[in-house]
């Protein structure tokens, strides 16, 4: 039994939530103990940003209270919970790109200058507590410069510039090499030794146990309890996170023949959005039949690469050959008749038309052919018949009805909207990008498994992916990309996840030169 | 929220989304009439003389269907080009430039042809018109710039062009910047006699039917209609939506300069400086109004129209400024956007 | 000698035609940088020119007419802050609407003040004051220092706007609200308060700079007054990349050009008068044009903003 002050700086105490129909929370009991690192645990959907945004006074509770150093307290905006000294740090981080480290950090505060802005005491300030905590940083750089570690500590430096303490991080590693985790863990333990109290939401187990002092864990809206890390581990933690036991990813068992190449990315450089240069001088090769995994941390030009390969970003150098033919900065219509077929990353902002029924969006692709049209106008019957195949062999469910928008349906449903409707191409390549994000456990298998079926009949599927257990889970090679190139390609059997990890953080002279296939001279 | 009986009719019967646009753009009219009264003007008078003078006798309801021809076919031309959200409030100028399509055809020798002649007239609208918009549709296509500015600044510039040509080259003998008449054999039949009415409002609803028919029907509409709902996925799925863009445009600014060439070959006869009182720029709220329906920008048209045509008369018989119909018609659009704020909670109700 | 006279009145007379769109479009700046794209701008300054000269006519005091000039177009802008930042309705939608209802309810309210008149009411406009010394510097000095007050007051602002802007605590949060207003609200800022705070105050300069076209440049209303400068000015703060100095370049280029086209025509040209007419509008369209690839505008702007939309 601890001698020490166990009473919480923060209770939450029968906290509900409630999104039109959806009960976000449910009656959730949470507390915080001074000077712990507490982490919420659940998997996407189960709650943990809306308790933490209750907290944070971004959204009122229809039911509950809340309690802060012993304080009942109606918090109705974030400034009442920076005053208490609650402050957040979000997984997409609330930064102004154009404005400098100082100018994001202050803003909404009162100045010691009254109406002006006193930028240069601030500069201390920020210097000092970079120094405190060690966060490094430049105040004066432009936020749009910087890394993606170095934005997050600007985030950080966000919330400790407000004399706060109580920190609440929401997933804070879903951006960082592993490399740049250590580092913020570190930081995250020296915070604590100041005398911070930390609330650190996740769905990665491996944290929860490499970081936290006690664990709550959140399943559908309700609180399933709160232990502490040392009397728990992994495997009872997924449990209760999921509700029931994993179901171990089938261990890789090979996979049946490999055929010839049919995607070649040669020397291909590009730009992002903002004139820089993403994709250097990048190449690879898939063969039909294959799964082929490209690991990496988001923004090493994944988007740029799948869109270059579909036509949607020119390729400034560099071929890209599909079974043969040379489709370089084709059109995308004509890129996708040679045989492409692409799940986007974003499938309600680029995948779908939300406003357009499921018939419509499933022939997005097709309906200035026959049979879904003829020289003027569109043939509905058809096209409604080909939908109702496309529903019943994809098991789409929720469909709203023949002229409805299927804008009300479900994450994983419209996932299979666009599966069914680039898997009916049957094309030659398949890009898949991030297919899985935002879907749960049934659904991402259910995508898995028509991944694995499309490689089985000879299509080329190149998956691209944040999450490694998924490129863990069915590729037959795993490459990984780092600051627009390849890093090093490894065969599934030989594929070491903290190898791939350094890769994916940059560091290329650590690995061992005999386990890995060099991408270029094929 | 327990459900009356008299609750369940009107959210169940009655759709809440067609009624609320109507209780709310009413209270524009309580708005012109304080307006009227603090002027010294009874409104119900001047209210009950506006629905005579739109209304009010065969003649009124003539001029009523005159200006719905006017506005209902620019109400189409801007909702194609809302459709594929793009911001065309250049329908006035590209209006003007389809009038002198249809003047130079009605001046020509074709003009001169029965039958083909108002064909003719028609026709050269739709290309002046559709010609004007390119200018802004290839700006946007080719360097991305915005419409909403360029489309309004074109419109002064067909203007003063305008301007130039019936001061200039097109000016009839004597003392008026008119152009001379069109050929008698290009105006347009009158349909009913006594009035300015022609077959010009068939024209219109013709067009009505076609954007329909072009709209959810045909393969040009559905890509229209996909550019402007995602235009990202649009682009994803292969559409070539630069050239969407331009047919969208140029079937707006043809559509624009049709209502012009009807002025010229059913109303006026001649081009005249003014010949559009601003119709342009109505059909803007016309067609926010109407929320790009065939049908919604019907009705809205014909409601505006009613509005001008009883304003007229109401100035002729109390003096009150014709501008109290263009301060009502952008009241009705205030009030209509306000009114959506309750439309966008109308699910929480229903579900009770 | 007659040709430099000639030229500095001119350049003395571009510096009057730009002051409208240069108040117009500097306060657009700050509606714009809170992330609120304003179509309505045309309507404000017929509003103002509209209030101020009713204000000036019926009161005989010219600071009573500017103050109402800003009056009537705050409200108008009040209204248009309302349905975007409460209603949250399709901002370009709320401009259009709020500019038509301009246009209508300051030819009507004017119609309705004076019926139809052959003589249109006037009043007299501004004195030019010179400022001593300053404007005794060869060319320069009748040109920049020989003018009526309110275009030394447009002077004063463009300073001002860009201290407002850039080195104050209020002018942080309007750009921050702009860019990401988001990050704003969960610092504490109240984003709903500080658009409708920027929306006014873009709507009043808009309002000065209708009542500069009305009470100095011609000394009395038409419905036509405006012409399209509050366009113009939307124009102008695109080409100035949203920073006040630039905006001021831009007006003052717009101003040259229409001064200088309304010189060629008293020189007798043989240019049709309406094609030198049209110079004010194409010209804006080519600056678009040319300029457009490269412009970044605030990152929020014309988005509806939410708290805790998903």
């Amino acid at each position: 039994m601890k001698q020490s002050d166990t009473s919480p700086i923060v209770l939450l105490d029968g906290i509900t939530c409630r999104f039109g129909d959806v009960v976000a929370n449910d009656n959730v009991k949470f507390d915080l103990i001074k000077g712990e690192i507490h982490a919420l645990l659940g998997e996407n959907g189960a709650g943990k940003s809306t308790l933490m945004s209750v907290l944070y006074g971004l959204y009122q509770p229809v039911a509950g209270e809340i309690l802060v150093k012993g304080k009942r307290v109606n918090l109705k905006s974030p400034l009442d919970a920076i005053e208490l000294g609650i402050a957040m740090v979000h997984q997409h981080f609330l930064l102004t790109l154009p404005h400098t480290v100082v100018e994001n950090i202050i803003v909404g505060l009162k100045s010691k200058r009254r109406v002006f802005l006193d930028t240069r005491s601030a500069e201390e300030k920020i210097m000092e507590l970079s120094k405190k905590y060690g966060l490094k940083v430049n105040p004066r750089a432009i936020v749009g410069n910087l890394s993606v570690g170095e934005q997050q500590r600007v985030e950080i430096l966000k919330a400790l510039y407000r004399d706060i303490d109580i920190l609440i991080l929401d997933e804070p590693t879903s951006m960082l090499t592993p490399q740049e985790e250590k580092s913020l863990f570190d930081t995250l333990q020296s915070m604590v030794a100041q005398g911070l109290s930390i609330i650190f939401i996740t769905h990665k187990l491996q944290e929860v146990m490499a970081v936290s002092t006690r664990v709550t864990v959140l399943r559908n809206g309700k609180s399933l309890g709160t232990f502490r890390t040392s009397d728990t581990n992994e495997s009872s933690l997924a449990q209760l996170m999921i509700g029931r036991t994993i179901i171990q990813h089938a261990e890789y068992s090979g996979r049946n023949k490999i055929g010839k190449v049919v995607l070649g990315i040669k020397n291909v450089s590009a730009l992002n959005n903002s004139k820089i240069l993403f994709l250097k001088d990048f190449s690879i090769e898939l063969a039909g039949g294959e799964v082929l995994g490209i690991a990496g941390v988001d923004g090493n030009g994944q988007s740029e690469l799948a869109e270059v390969i579909s036509g949607l970003r020119k390729a400034i150098n560099g071929q890209v050959i599909m079974d043969g033919h040379d489709i370089t900065n084709q059109s995308p219509r004509s890129i996708r008749g040679s045989g492409l077929a692409y799940v986007p990353e974003d499938r309600m902002d680029t995948g779908l038309i939300l406003e357009y029924s499921v018939a419509e969006n499933l022939v997005l692709d097709r309906y200035s052919s026959e049979p879904y049209s003829g020289r003027l106008f569109l043939k509905y019957s058809d096209i409604n018949k080909f939908a109702e195949k496309i529903i019943m062999d994809f098991d789409i469910r929720g469909v709203p009805g023949l002229n409805f928008p299927a804008r009300s349906m479900s994450g994983g449903n419209l996932q299979k909207i666009v599966l069914g409707r680039e898997l009916s191409r049957n094309p030659k390549v398949l890009i898949a990008h991030n297919p899985t994000r935002g879907l749960d456990i049934g659904a991402t298998e259910y995508v898995h498994k028509q991944l694995l079926k499309q490689a089985a009949n000879g299509v080329g599927v190149l998956l691209i992916s944040l999450d490694l257990d998924e490129i863990f889970a069915i590729s037959d090679r795993i490459a990984v990309l780092f600051e627009g190139k390849i890093m090093g390609i490894f065969d599934r059997e030989h594929a070491n996840i903290d190898e791939i990890g350094l890769l994916m953080g940059g560091k290329k002279d650590t690995v061992d030169s005999t386990k890995v296939q060099e991408s270029d001279d094929k | 929220m327990t459900s009356l009986p008299i609750h369940n009719i009107l959210l169940h019967k009655i759709k809440p989304r067609s009624i609320v646009p109507f209780l709310t753009g009413g209270l524009a009219f309580v708005v012109g009439g304080i307006i009227l009264s603090s002027a010294g003007v009874d409104p119900i008078h001047a209210y009950q003389i506006m629905i005579k003078g739109a209304f009010g006798s065969v003649r009124a309801l003539a001029d009523t269907l005159v200006k719905t021809t006017s506005l209902l076919i620019l109400g189409l031309a801007v909702s194609v080009a809302f459709k594929c959200k793009i911001w065309n409030i250049g329908a006035e100028g590209q209006l003007y430039f389809g009038a002198l399509g249809g003047l130079l055809a009605g001046l020509s020798f074709i003009g001169a042809v029965p039958i083909l002649a108002p064909i003719a007239v028609i026709i050269m609208g739709f290309v002046f018109g559709s010609l004007f918009s390119m200018v802004p549709a290839a700006l946007k296509v080719k360097l991305g710039v915005n419409e909403v500015i360029v489309t309004v600044l074109l419109n002064f510039v067909a203007l003063l062009f305008i301007s130039y040509l019936l001061h200039g080259p097109l000016k009839a003998p004597g003392f008026l910047s008119y152009s001379p008449n069109i050929f008698p054999q290009s105006e347009l039949p009158i349909l009913l006699p006594n009035t300015r009415l022609s077959v010009g409002i068939l024209i219109a609803a013709g067009s009505a039917i076609g954007v329909y028919l072009l709209m959810s029907k045909t393969k040009i509409g559905f890509e229209i209609r996909s550019v402007g709902a995602n235009i990202k996925a649009a682009r994803y799925v292969g559409m070539n939506v630069g050239k969407s863009i331009l047919i969208t445009m140029g079937i707006s600014g043809g559509l624009a300069g049709v209502a012009g060439a009807i002025l010229i070959a059913g109303v006026q006869h001649r081009l005249i400086e003014g010949i559009s009182p601003g119709y342009g720029f109505i059909a803007v709220i016309v067609a926010l109004l109407g929320k790009q329906s065939p049908v919604g920008v019907t009705i809205v048209a014909f409601f505006f129209s009613a509005l001008l045509a009883g304003s007229e008369v109401m100035y002729r018989t109390l003096g009150v400024p014709v501008a109290l119909a263009q301060t009502l018609q952008a009241l009705v659009l205030v009030f209509v956007l306000i009114g959506e704020l309750f439309l966008r909670w109308q699910p929480k109700w229903r579900k009770g | 000698m007659i040709e430099e006279a000639l030229i500095v009145g001119i350049f003395a007379s571009g510096v009057r035609m730009s002051i409208p769109i240069l108040f117009a479009a500097l306060g657009e700046n700050i509606a714009e940088r809170s992330g609120v794209l304003n179509l309505g701008v045309e309507g404000m300054m017929l509003i103002g020119a509209f209030s101020g000269f009713m204000g000036t006519y019926m009161t005989g005091n010219i600071v009573v007419g500017l103050l109402m000039a800003m009056g009537g177009a705050a409200v108008l802008s009040a209204l248009m802050a309302f349905l975007s930042v409460t209603i949250r309705t399709n901002q370009l939608a709320a401009g259009l609407a709020v500019w038509l209802l301009g246009v209508g309810l300051a030819a009507l309210l004017y119609r309705l003040s004076f019926g139809v008149v052959t003589i249109a009411p006037s009043i007299h406009s501004f004195n030019p004051v010179e400022i001593p010394f300053l404007s005794q510097i060869p060319i320069a000095g009748p040109i920049l220092f020989n003018h009526d007050p309110m275009i030394y007051l447009a002077f004063l602002l463009i300073p001002i706007t860009h201290i407002f802007l850039f080195k104050t605590n209020l002018g942080l949060k309007i750009r921050t609200v702009g860019e990401n207003p988001k990050q704003a609200d969960t610092l504490g800022v109240n984003v709903y308060r500080i658009r409708y705070l920027a929306i006014i105050i873009g709507g009043a300069f808009a309002g000065l700079g209708g009542a500069y076209l009305s009470l100095a440049i011609t000394g009395s209303f038409s419905e036509n007054i405006t012409g399209g400068q509050g366009w113009i000015a939307l124009a102008v703060v695109i080409f100035g990349r949203w920073r006040p100095f630039w905006i001021v370049v831009g007006a003052l280029i717009f101003g040259m050009v229409n001064a200088f086209q309304l010189g060629l025509q008293s020189t007798g040209t043989t240019i049709p008068f309406q094609f030198l007419l049209m110079l004010p509008y194409l010209l804006p369209i080519a600056i678009l044009a040319a300029t457009y690839k490269r412009s970044v505008a605030p990152a929020a702007l014309a988005l509806p903003y939410t708290r805790g939309e998903r």
